[in-house]
């Protein structure tokens, strides 16, 4: 019998969000843990028979359009895919672990005004629609799954928070709808170019091999870039994240921005590189330079961010920028650090905004002041938001170095000056790491302070498992690359860029 | 035979028609010249069934006049209402469809 | 006797293949002291001490079993990174060099944990120290025994980040976190130096490898060379507190003083010497480049001795002292593979007695209580083996003939001067101003009597280097109830080892260094001997005698009243580094930041203190929507209008269309 791993990993999450909606509190939460163990499970295994079997699926969907039923896995989705279910875990976890403490404002997770219940419920359909996204082997299911991610993700953010929420929620909707507006224009496109052919067909390896005249694939190109940019996020379109990361519940944002935030990078490099190459080629000085812009100013405002999850938010988008720069480098090496510094940030971006939702749980704020003395109170977060700091300002031994000095030394060769300045950017990660450690951590505590919970076991365990992985893979980083190269990473592209680079001198 | 007077014809009761929708603001008035645009166009179905010696236009002026009665006995009876509530048949007073 | 060395042979070639051990055992005991938490507080600090006894054990075994037949050794573990045809690999290199550099790390490092349980005695977090002071040593042992560049920033960084961690031990003060902080980045910045040399090597040179390096770069040709060394010379800079990197090793003195001792002393700032020194070749290719580096050595190694002239705490005195001495390496290493010989030689004999000092200064406060030079004073009387440990130091740094820092300074000024006679000048000048300096602190802390019994108009608040380098709960003395407290035995052992070495090192490695050293710089071994004296010795005898004599005659009668005059402009400390890195490089950043954060609030997000969205890019679109909404006015009038411009635009249209 043959086991659809693939739909398993997607049907999964639903059954159980289906089996955990009329359930209450603890079976809840039990039954959302297991779920999401079992997909990790499944995850785990899919990634691992794809290296002797082939798993991928194809059903006949929509004639007319030639839109297929069509699943695939390969080093790029299948990194992602370990990471966003590892991911689910841990935040289920976390989350199953937080209590209400007396310090805690109303904010926290006690005034929660829709049934609490509906959390799993919702996180566990963000799974299945992102699972799904990143599995899809067909232009038109891929749209699809996309634009389904923004449901359960409103209503998370709309759910739970601060006072803005809903505001949030708004601006979060507006601009997601825009990206899936642009993303709908350019399969629409697409379509129509793939139905110029005798046998319409929106698989993407049929895709590849359709012709499309320059100009519109140019435009089809800036359509799917600017759908993509919008999920990344990239500066300037970044204005809907920093808003959700003060409003929303923490464990909200770190869904989105670690599980639902791929996407952006992953699009990037599947579709909007993978289908238009020449495009890609010819745009790619002009992204360069957003991409930097990118580094930059979130970094910037990173470090002047007052707010602890704003500030994790802030390391996303510069992050981001620099996967943007890997990839529109155009070089095989700088593409296979983008894509192992995608699933690298994720994992430490996650790890940052976890212990800051622990953080913001336990003191019941997440203002950052100076020398606001929380190492002598909470001394493992202390230590755990330095770990996840390193990893995110990309230290030597951990994954998101080896990913970074991948990207910087493949781009050395064609854009001398631009990867300097993208170097400099490294160091703007260590001054945002240092000085949010040193306002929340460092200083003497004011002497009538409540006596603080320090992180419980699970919620050690849970940050910190994610920490390992990325100091094991840090130490053994070839592991990951060699999974992540064998995937066909835009190779058109490469050669597009190569050509062109070769006709202009 | 030459249908151009005809159809000069029926272009200025068209404009006579529509200038009188755009500017009157009677309601009646403005459903009379809506009359007019309607007698317009079946005044052009006419002449060009006769200039080709077709029924088919004929025809369609008999559509026409359906549409036209069907429209009027709706039209009335929303005036009808909005008189009853407002004792004003000025089109102007009639705003609440604004934002 | 040939199978003594077969035997011997593979003895070493065993012992040096388990090498990754030394970087393995120190790690996993930082791991294990740093996650037990308070459960290991009882026995936590005696683990730390055996990581690192037993790397040392291990050293001397290699050592030993490396005299008799000097080969290198490489072993590789595995592939750590690989970008296209290069590949790094963990690859561990035991030659003549980094065995030096082994048995001093570990050597000190064991010294100064031993010197540590006492010195941390009544802290509650001594147990995360150990854990530091491992993780530093598995860092610092990665970055001397990599046989290749990229692994060597792997050790930089981990050495780096576990100075910040130590700095910052005493995090509760806010001096100590800004200070780690501060190192941490400007070592940051002298990392993207290392960055864009590694870039560099593994585009244009195609290896990382120390012995294929320079062969590559040949190769390559261009400015590729001078553009890897000026590279390294950046990074060299900030780990080893060089001009224009150097301010960040003055605020390091707010760890704890072992940790000064180990880190900001014997080791970590030499590992960017040793970057120039396995470098050597390189900078052979790029003489420009090299000249640059004499001169920063020069630079720092004038600035270093101004610093410890004028500074009024007695660790930032030793931490110019350090820079000073630093610059006499640079100096050295930048004269090519001859220089670099009498480098490792002033490297090893600096590390000792420079360890010693940093661990006589720890012994001080540890009795008395602050380490104020205004407030110390007389202390020969009351603490005479503190003192004959200091004076070991003293005598070995300014350069008494026949003691360590004699010899090794020597053979850099030697070499100084047949490499151009204005370097020799300046050498010897540093000679005198070394002697000078350090009088100066020998008398304000061991002559007269005692200052701290005395009262101040101006008291604590206005030095602002007022650190207090006891525990964390012990308040600043004041002035009559200072009672001299008993150096343990753990403190006393360290220091009684460091200053034999200090005394006999350097007669011991005379000689021998040269012809162990040869065949990792590829020059013949000079021969020398213990009673070589030539002209340029006697010069500098003189110079050194010229400058305690200056010193004596200052200092011989300091007064409190000395100390009450306001520090004119010129000597002020530092010579205003800080205030130029603070108006030229953290204020603007400041301001950057502020724009930067006033347009995200204000343009594109919505601030949190408003009511609703409010910000730019919301206001835009609101305005952009009323725009349209003034067509839904509800007037039916306007509505027909609407509809009949339509359908003439329609149509005009479609006859356009039809006539084209």
């Amino acid at each position: 019998m043959i086991v659809p791993w693939l739909t398993l990993v997607i049907a999964i999450p639903l059954f159980g969000a289906v089996v955990a909606l009329p359930l209450r509190g603890v079976h809840n939460r039990r039954v959302g843990l297991v779920t999401s163990g079992l997909t990790l499970a499944l995850a785990i295994a899919a990634v691992v028979l794809s290296r002797f079997y082939d798993l991928s699926e194809q059903v006949l969907w929509l004639r007319s359009v030639g839109a297929w039923y069509a699943l695939n896995i390969d080093g790029l989705s299948g990194s992602l895919l370990l990471v966003i279910t590892a991911l689910v875990v841990a935040v289920l976890l976390i989350r199953s672990g937080l209590e209400p403490t007396a310090t805690a404002t109303a904010t926290a997770t006690e005034r929660i005004n829709v049934r609490p219940e509906i959390f799993t419920v919702l996180v566990l359909c963000t799974e299945a629609c992102i699972s799904a996204a990143l599995l899809a082997a067909d232009l038109v299911l891929f749209c699809i799954a996309f634009e389904m991610a923004l449901l359960p993700c409103y209503a998370l953010v709309g759910c739970w928070g601060g006072a803005k929420r809903t505001l949030a929620a708004a601006r979060f909707l507006a601009f997601t709808l825009t990206s899936g507006f642009l993303l709908l224009a350019g399969v629409i496109g697409m379509l129509t170019a793939a139905s110029a052919t005798g046998r319409p067909s929106t698989l993407l390896s049929a895709l590849g091999t359709v012709a499309i005249p320059e100009g519109m694939g140019r435009l089809l190109f800036v359509l799917f870039f600017l759908a993509f940019a919008i999920k990344g996020p990239l500066v300037p379109f970044h204005s809907w994240l920093p808003l959700l990361a003060r409003e929303a519940h923490p464990l909200v944002t770190t869904v989105i921005v670690a599980v639902v935030d791929v996407l952006g990078g992953y699009g990037m490099i599947r579709f909007a590189v993978g289908l238009f190459p020449a495009a890609a080629a010819w745009a790619a000085p002009a992204v360069l330079v957003l991409a930097l812009i990118s580094i930059w100013y979130a970094g910037i405002a990173a470090a002047g961010s007052r707010h602890l999850l704003q500030f994790g938010v802030y390391t996303s988008i510069s992050h981001t920028g620099f996967i943007m720069f890997g990839i529109f480098a155009l070089t095989p090496e700088t593409l296979t650090g983008a894509a192992m510094y995608l699933s690298a940030h994720a994992v430490s971006v996650a790890a940052l905004l976890l212990v800051g939702t622990v953080i913001w749980v336990t003191t019941g704020t997440a203002h950052i002041g100076e020398f606001a003395g929380l190492g002598r109170r909470l001394p493992v977060l202390a230590g755990l938001f330095l770990i996840s700091g390193l990893a995110t300002l990309a230290l030597p031994g951990f994954l998101n170095f080896a990913a970074e000095l991948q990207v910087l030394v493949g781009a050395w060769e064609h854009h001398r000056v631009l990867t300097l300045l993208a170097i400099g950017g490294t160091l703007l990660g260590a001054v945002y790491v240092t000085l949010a450690y040193q306002r929340l951590f460092t200083g003497q505590p004011s002497p009538d302070a409540p006596p603080l919970k320090d992180a419980s076991l699970l919620q050690r365990g849970a940050i910190g498992v994610l920490l390992a992985a990325t100091l094991l893979f840090g130490c053994a980083p070839e592991l990951l690359r060699e999974y992540v190269a064998e995937a066909d990473l835009g190779t058109a592209a490469i050669a597009a860029a190569d050509a062109a680079d070769a006709g202009g001198k | 035979m030459s249908p151009n007077a005809y159809l000069i014809v029926s272009a200025v009761l068209f404009c006579v028609g529509l200038s009188g929708v755009l500017l009157r603001r009677n309601a009646l008035v403005v459903f009379m010249s809506v009359e007019v645009m309607l007698n317009a166009a079946n005044l052009a179905l006419v002449t060009f069934s006769k200039v080709h010696s077709v029924l088919d236009g004929q025809v369609a002026a008999f559509f026409t006049m359906v549409v036209a009665a069907a429209e009027v006995v709706v039209g009335l009876a929303i005036i009808i209402t909005i008189f009853r509530s407002k004792a004003s048949l000025s089109l102007d007073d009639a705003r609440r469809l604004r934002h | 006797m040939g199978m003594n060395m077969l035997l011997l042979e593979s003895g070493f070639t065993r012992w040096a293949g388990a090498s990754w051990l030394v970087i393995a055992l120190p790690l996993l005991v930082a791991a294990v002291l740093l996650s037990a938490g308070a459960l290991s507080d009882s026995w936590g600090h005696w683990l730390g001490v055996a990581g690192i006894a037993v790397p040392f054990c291990y050293s001397i075994l290699l050592f030993c079993l490396m005299l008799s037949a000097p080969e290198p050794f490489t072993s590789t573990l595995y592939t750590w990174l690989s970008l296209g045809t290069v590949k790094v690999g963990v690859s561990l290199l035991v030659d003549q060099l980094s065995i030096l550099f082994l048995l001093l790390v570990t050597g000190v490092g064991m010294l100064v944990a031993v010197y540590t349980v006492g010195y941390l005695a009544h802290d509650a977090g001594r147990r995360r120290c150990f854990g530091y002071i491992n993780l530093f040593i598995a860092a610092m042992l990665l970055l001397v025994l990599a046989d290749n560049y990229g692994l060597l920033f792997l050790g930089w960084e981990g050495v780096g980040l576990a100075s910040y961690l130590l700095i910052g031990f005493w995090q509760e003060r806010n001096a100590a976190a800004l200070a780690a902080k501060k190192a941490f980045l400007m070592n940051r910045v002298a990392d993207l130096g290392l960055l864009t040399a590694i870039a560099v090597l593994f585009t244009q040179a195609g290896t990382l490898r120390f012995s294929a390096v320079p062969a590559a770069l040949q190769e390559a040709g261009g400015p590729w060379a001078g553009i890897v060394g000026v590279a390294l010379l950046l990074a060299a800079c900030g780990k080893s507190a060089q001009v224009p990197l150097q301010s960040w090793l003055l605020d390091a003195m707010e760890g704890p003083t072992p940790v000064s001792a180990l880190i900001h002393a014997a080791t970590m700032v030499t590992a960017g010497v040793y970057l120039m020194l396995r470098s050597v070749p390189v900078y052979e290719l790029a003489p420009t480049v090299r000249v640059v580096v004499v001169l920063i050595g020069v630079l720092t190694l004038f600035l270093g001795a101004w610093i410890a002239m004028t500074e009024r705490n007695l660790k930032r005195v030793l931490a110019g002292s350090t820079m000073s001495q630093v610059g006499y390496l640079m100096l050295a290493a930048g004269l090519g593979p001859v220089g670099a010989v009498f480098a490792v030689f002033h490297l090893l004999t600096h590390g000792v007695f420079k360890a010693d000092l940093f661990l006589t200064a720890g012994a001080i406060t540890e009795a008395v209580g602050f380490n104020e030079l205004r407030k110390l004073g007389g202390l020969l009387k009351l603490l005479p083996w503190t003192f004959a440990a200091f004076t070991c130091g003293y005598l070995a740094i300014i350069g008494v003939p026949f003691l360590s820092g004699f010899y090794s300074k020597e053979h850099i000024i030697a070499a100084a001067w047949a490499d151009s006679p204005l370097l020799g000048v300046c050498a010897l000048l540093g000679v005198g101003l070394t002697a000078c300096y350090m009088t100066r602190l020998l008398l304000l802390l061991f002559a007269g009597k005692p200052r701290w019994q005395d009262t101040y108009d101006t008291d604590s608040t206005s030095d602002k280097h007022d650190t207090d380098d006891t525990a964390d709960t012990e308040d600043t003395n004041t002035a009559a109830d200072v009672e001299i407290r008993r150096t343990p035995a753990s403190m006393a052992f360290p220091l009684v080892v460091l200053s034999l070495l200090a005394l006999v090192g350097g007669l011991a490695l005379n000689g021998w260094l040269q012809s162990w050293l040869a065949p990792v710089f590829s020059v013949t071994a000079p021969a020398t001997n213990w009673l070589h004296f030539d002209w340029l010795s006697y010069t500098a005898i003189g110079v050194m005698l010229v400058g305690v004599l200056v010193a004596v005659v200052w200092y011989r009668k300091v007064t409190p009243a000395w100390f009450e005059e306001p520090v004119p402009a010129i000597a002020s400390p530092g010579l205003y580094a800080d205030i130029i890195m603070e108006r030229g490089i953290v204020a603007p950043s400041v301001r950057l930041t502020s724009g930067v954060t006033w347009l995200e609030q204000r343009g594109l997000d919505s601030d949190a203190a408003d009511a609703d969205g409010t910000d730019g890019l919301w206001l835009g679109l609101n305005g952009v929507s009323a725009l349209v909404l003034r067509l839904q006015n509800g007037s039916v009038r306007t509505y027909a209008l609407l509809c009949s411009i339509g359908v003439v635009v329609v149509l005009a249209l479609m006859l356009f269309w039809v006539w084209m």
